[in-house]
């Protein structure tokens, strides 16, 4: 019995027959249930995040930072590649050549050469990567997006305009945050579209966006 | 905030797609001339607009910015006057929530479905989404078959569903049902 509970019996608010022991039985407890077969293979969350792996890099450690990348890669998407991209920037083909082959045939493989080519910005690769995720049937949103680039005006005209009309909520959203336009304010509606955009493209410029578009090129002659 | 009641609008869908188009191409060649010209603004708004470095931006802005209010309003009601006519007012406040919500009609999961689609802001293009408002459209057939469904359940239907369901009927073609233009 605590000392709270001890006072409010002392005081008459409860009486000692009110207060629960502690070996009385929990109210809820997890459920045995021996009738379903065990999560065998089930995946442990990686403990460890990008920024980690980016902070060992940035501090010299370079070894640290591949083992991270090797501990969070969940078997395609923006881990691989970055860490594909790190095989590649320490020359070790062995471990390059499988991430590759994931690479390859990831079926939203779009996403990472669209990421990689907003992280361009107005590199000679980026229009090309553009057109290889239009050849992949990117959505419309991704590819005006895309298109949106501080250094060149008209096209990133093009690309604010086809956005507004194809998904105004992120439209607004990159106004507010990417462009910082005077008054305009996120769209709530596509937040989350928004940050796992451009969580990839800022984690590839971090990088370095030309030895992921690299990495981008070599996986694609892997799928022709 | 105060509420509207619904309208109903014939809508004429290519009118609309044309008027679009063209607000798209401004846009991205940011003509201000042709931007005013389209969407009939007055002297002062179209010297305003010359003085936009990216006129699109305008269009970015929450409704409420002073910036972006004029140019919206004109936007829907350019739209308004090229591709879509009045048919129906309802009298009742009410009208919206007897639709989303009143059991007959939402036991007849096809009657429901329309519903839906036609108070679905989303299927409007971007400029007539204004906040807050409710709208949506239904092509033809598609109104055909409400308007059919509702006169099936017409015993069971309110007063206000009941001149919803002969408004409905006024209509020849696409629909657009909005609260606020």
């Amino acid at each position: 019995m605590s000392w709270i509970d001890k006072a409010k019996v002392a005081l008459g608010i409860l009486s000692p027959e009110d207060i629960e022991e502690d070996d009385a039985e929990p109210r809820a407890q997890r459920r045995s249930r021996p009738d379903r077969p065990p999560l065998s293979d089930s995946m442990e969350a990686p403990q460890q995040s990008l920024e980690d792996a980016f902070e060992a890099r940035e501090a010299g450690d370079i070894s640290r930072m591949r083992q991270l990348l090797r501990e969070m890669d969940r078997g395609g998407g923006l881990r691989t590649a970055i860490r594909a991209a790190a095989a590649l920037e320490a020359e070790d083909e062995n471990e390059l050549q499988p991430l590759l082959v994931i690479l390859a045939q990831d079926p939203a493989r779009w996403r990472l050469q669209l990421q990689t080519a907003a992280a361009l910005g107005g590199h000679d690769q980026a229009e090309e990567l553009r057109q290889r995720a239009t050849a992949l049937k990117a959505p419309a949103w991704a590819l005006a997006w895309c298109r949106i680039d501080a250094k060149a005006e008209e096209s990133s005209r093009h690309g604010l305009v086809d956005l507004l009309f194809c998904d105004p909520a992120l439209a607004r959203t990159v106004a507010a945050r990417d462009l910082e336009i005077d008054g305009a304010c996120a769209d709530t509606a596509a937040a989350a579209r928004y940050a796992g955009f451009a969580h990839g493209r800022d984690c590839i410029a971090r990088f370095g966006s030309e030895r992921v578009a690299e990495v981008l090129n070599r996986s694609q002659s892997e799928a022709s | 905030m105060s509420r509207h009641t619904l309208t109903l609008y014939e809508l004429d869908r290519s009118a609309l797609k044309a008027l679009s188009g063209d607000l798209k191409t401004v846009l991205k060649n940011n003509d201000a001339a042709t931007l005013a010209a389209l969407l009939e603004l007055s002297t002062t708004v179209a010297e305003d607009l010359q003085r936009d470095a990216r006129l699109v931006d305008r269009f970015l802005l929450p409704e409420e910015h002073p910036r972006s209010r004029v140019v919206m309003a004109s936007v829907r009601r350019i739209s308004k006057k090229r591709s879509m006519s009045p048919v129906f007012t309802s009298e009742h406040l009410s009208l919206e929530g007897r639709l989303r919500a009143y059991e007959p009609l939402r036991d007849d999961q096809r009657v429901a479905k329309l519903i839906d689609k036609l108070l679905d802001q989303t299927r409007l293009p971007w400029f007539l989404r204004p906040k807050n408002a409710t709208g949506g459209w239904l092509n033809g057939d598609q109104r055909h078959e409400l308007a059919a469904g509702l006169r099936k359940l017409r015993t069971d239907l309110s007063p206000e569903l009941l001149a919803f369901s002969e408004g409905l009927m006024e209509v020849d073609g696409d629909i657009v049902a909005h609260d606020a233009l």
